[in-house]
């Protein structure tokens, strides 16, 4: 299966690089293909979090995946703020650097939330050119990750996907497509994941997420606190077979686990993509 | 292109009234009630442009970030100040996370910043039967983050000292490390720091003037207690004094002025590895 438009390499199965395992990975450094980190933990620090990740970047691939980029916000781009994150970019080596559809204040205030744009025209020319000048700054794409929303705007004009799909088109931009959030979101909007999944331009994406959710009975919240449950790997079967095998990250940021509970985990995904490679074959 | 609804609302008043519902701390019925969010749209239109779910109705689903947003403000506060959020308890701590959000909504695109203010924040409230105690606990546990994230400096044991004369260790000036602070307080914050660490519980505030530095040795945050003098001392050698005239700025409040103790204070930092450089 081809990669995306940008050749961008399949870097396997990766995992985020968190703070509860820093010391065992300085101590024994973990069997995983690639690290991901979450961008603005690393921005200002110059202490045991920066020695953590030099150490890594100097043995592992290492992608950039942010929340402050506020591509959907009415607030100007914040340059300085991507002027460290390209710095960052450069000092690790990242292979791409990542964000997400959203946006997360305005009038410059932060609620540090990936807050849910509604689908219109309008919205997604501002968007375009929003992420248009985000990478002339920064001199590579961006990859964009579809959200887990909770709500939906009456006055959407297009579903989630297509708005995705034409925003990657219209702003050359790269999508991380997170299969999770499409579970989330499709039992919180009562829509086809399948059809979400299918319309995604493969020639677009650079990466995969995958995570845990949590039940809250009238809603899935996407809290990255738990294993993957098998109808998502189910549907991450399903889009390695439609768009091709990705670099794949297993999120989990609440209710960390043991390294060893992460690493089986991510080796339940590298199973997954040999399956799918052994099918496709 | 398809035409756009007529209840399209503008994306930048959409934003500012759900930002203001998202941060409100009361209940989201308040919350779309409140005055700011009205100034942007009235609180019965929202079933206009927000869905009802198959299981929510639009006022719920706004709902769902609506309660989101305080327990992650709160989180990010108890990281950075846990001793002082088990001093308080669940209950008061939650109230201050509340009003703090209310004072100092965050502004910076990391939650590092959010709680830059927390220490002045806590020294203009009055809480409880200490309110300038919480104040210097929080002056401390915001000195030990910045310590724990700042810059790695070279730095130069005791052993440099020797071979210099006299006169040239007076005239010297000694840059100390980034990672180094001087906190002043009129409380003594290092009991709850050490009940803490021992997972014991908190003892009760003691007033007591207590000066202390807070430094990173290799990866680990450390803090020496300070009398009068070492105070002097070190915050004139931070300041770039010469030796000499730091020691003397020592002597000159020192209750005990021997010059043989007030200098072995400094070897002892040396050791401790408080320096990165010394310029003759």
């Amino acid at each position: 299966m081809k990669s995306n438009r940008w050749g961008s390499k399949d870097l396997g199965v990766g995992i985020g690089l968190r703070s509860p395992h820093f010391s065992e990975i300085l101590e024994n450094p973990p069997e995983v293909d690639f690290f991901e980190i979450l961008t603005e933990n690393y921005l200002d620090t110059n202490g045991y979090a920066a020695h953590v990740l030099d150490f890594v970047a100097e043995r592992y691939p290492v992608v950039m995946h942010g929340v402050s980029m506020s591509i959907g916000s009415t607030d100007p781009i914040d340059f300085d703020y991507l002027a460290k994150v390209k710095a960052l970019g450069e000092k690790t080596g990242a292979r791409w650097l990542s964000d997400h559809l959203c946006w997360t204040g305005v009038n410059n205030k932060n609620t540090h939330d990936l807050l849910p744009l509604p689908y219109t025209e309008e919205i997604l020319t501002h968007v375009v050119e929003r992420i248009k000048t985000i990478q002339d700054f920064l001199g590579r794409p961006v990859a964009f990750e579809n959200p887990s929303t909770y709500l939906e705007f009456a006055h959407s004009s297009m579903t989630e996907w297509e708005f995705l799909g034409r925003m990657a088109e219209e702003a050359d931009c790269g999508i991380l497509f997170d299969v999770n959030n499409v579970y989330v979101s499709a039992f919180n909007h009562s829509f086809d994941p399948l059809a979400y999944i299918d319309a995604v331009p493969a020639d677009r994406v650079f990466q995969y997420h995958l995570a845990g959710y949590t039940d809250m009975g009238t809603h899935l919240l996407d809290t990255h606190s738990d294993h993957v449950v098998d109808p998502v790997w189910e549907l991450f079967g399903h889009t390695l077979g439609k768009i091709g095998s990705r670099a794949t990250l297993i999120e989990w940021d609440a209710s960390i686990p043991d390294l060893g509970v992460l690493l089986a985990e991510s080796e339940k995904a590298r199973s997954w993509k040999e399956k799918e490679a052994s099918n496709a074959a | 292109m398809r035409l756009e609804s007529q209840n399209a609302i503008p994306l930048e008043k959409l934003q500012r009234w759900m930002y203001e519902v998202i941060v409100h701390p009361d209940d989201i019925e308040s919350a779309l009630a409140s005055r700011s969010a009205e100034a942007e749209i009235p609180a019965r239109r929202v079933g206009d442009f927000i869905k009802a779910s198959r299981t929510m109705t639009p006022l719920q689903c706004v709902g769902v970030y609506h309660s989101m947003y305080l327990l992650r403000m709160g989180e990010t506060l108890e990281t950075d100040f846990p001793i002082t959020a088990v001093f308080l308890g669940e209950k008061a701590f939650q109230e201050l996370v509340r009003d703090y959000s209310g004072a100092y909504p965050s502004t910076s695109y990391t939650l590092d910043r959010f709680g830059d203010e927390f220490p002045s924040f806590l020294k203009e409230k009055e809480i409880g039967d200490a309110p300038a105690f919480l104040a210097d606990l929080a002056k401390f546990e915001a000195a030990v983050t910045e310590v724990f994230n700042d810059t790695s400096s070279p730095v130069i044991g005791a052993g440099e000292l020797e071979g210099l004369s006299q006169d040239a260790i007076a005239s010297a000036v000694f840059r100390p490390i980034m990672a180094l602070r001087l906190i002043e307080m009129d409380w003594d914050v290092t009991l709850q720091n050490d009940a803490y660490i021992a997972a014991e519980s908190l003892p009760a505030p003691k007033a007591k003037k207590t000066f202390l530095a807070v430094f990173r040795r290799r990866w680990e945050v450390q803090t020496i207690k300070l009398d009068n003098a070492g105070y002097a001392l070190l915050g004139s050698i931070i300041d770039g004094e010469k030796l000499g005239d730091a020691l003397s700025a020592a002597f000159a409040v020192a209750e005990n002025p021997d010059p043989a103790v007030i200098f072995s204070l400094f070897r002892d930092w040396m050791s401790l590895g408080l320096f990165s450089a010394i310029e003759a």
